[in-house]
């Protein structure tokens, strides 16, 4: 009897390290120690990406307030082209990201203030070639764009989360350097 | 039943272990002197290292920080600080 108690003990022990296991393995790259529950709520925000058919549904509300959820447009709202557009360049919201920034704990103050400015010159080096007073290409400013983000994921290696967004942001982010109104 | 008990010990520890893994922090925060190492780096400057040792820091009035410090190489250097949040490195005699 003592025996089979025993068994019955180890049984479980070993079935919940399999679980235990499991939720490790197959979660770890979302950087979540967490499995998803019952009820659907996912706490992953990259799971909520991949799930694009229902996003909406599987996203958890504090991640909608704390970070920067990619959500494609629903299908039905936009013709096809748009759609697709819309999944190529997802949306972000920069004031988002920038807070994400802010707050990271993968990057120093200083390097913070240093990133800063050199994100501050990029966008005088914008303003210049919009008005023609600077004698860099298009291009030329593209590749220190490159550059700066470059550097940025780099330095955010161990925030691997927020490197994800602002790299899949990166055309995004581009565009709105674009349109930034002197 | 001696076999089964150490049996149950090992898995009942590994479970243990792993339950107390996140509990480990992933990333820690950047030091000062990993920081302000990294900041010379960014600005294209030798350093020889990711950290920095002699750390001096004198606030003005004005809100500008100078701060002095040497790298693994041995060059020091000199970060400006200004109140507006631009960040300048010159390398120091």
């Amino acid at each position: 009897m003592r025996n089979v108690g025993m068994l019955r003990i180890s049984e479980i022990t070993g079935f919940l390290w399999l679980v235990a296991l499991f939720c490790l393995f197959f979660q770890m790259p979302a950087h979540a120690f967490a499995c998803e529950g019952k009820s659907g709520v996912t706490l992953s925000s990259s799971t909520a990406m991949d799930k694009s058919g229902s996003a909406k549904k599987a996203v958890h509300p504090e991640l909608l307030r704390d970070k920067t959820v990619f959500v494609p447009e629903q299908k039905k709202a936009l013709p096809d082209s748009d759609v697709a557009e819309a999944l190529r360049t997802p949306r972000f919201d920069m004031d988002v990201l920038i807070s994400r920034l802010k707050k990271s704990d993968a990057i120093g103050m200083f390097t913070k203030l240093a990133l800063r400015s050199d994100a501050l010159d990029l966008m005088g080096l914008v303003k210049a070639w919009r008005r023609h007073v600077s004698k860099l290409t298009l291009e030329e400013v593209r590749s220190r764009y490159n550059g700066l983000l470059l550097k940025l994921l780099a330095l955010l290696d161990d925030d691997p989360a927020l490197s994800r967004d602002i790299s899949l942001a990166r055309e995004s982010i581009w565009k709105s350097l674009m349109e930034v109104k002197t | 039943m001696k076999w089964m008990m150490k049996k149950c010990l090992l898995s009942g520890g590994m479970l243990l272990l792993l339950l107390s893994l996140p509990l480990i922090p992933s990333a820690q925060a950047v030091t000062k002197s990993e920081d302000i190492a990294t900041t010379i780096i960014l600005r294209g400057q030798p350093c020889g290292g990711n950290t920095v040792r002699g750390i001096s820091e004198i606030k003005d009035a004005a809100g500008n920080t100078v701060i002095k410090a040497t790298c693994p190489n041995g060059q020091r250097y000199r970060l400006d600080i200004s109140s507006d949040g631009r960040v300048s490195v010159t390398p120091l005699r």
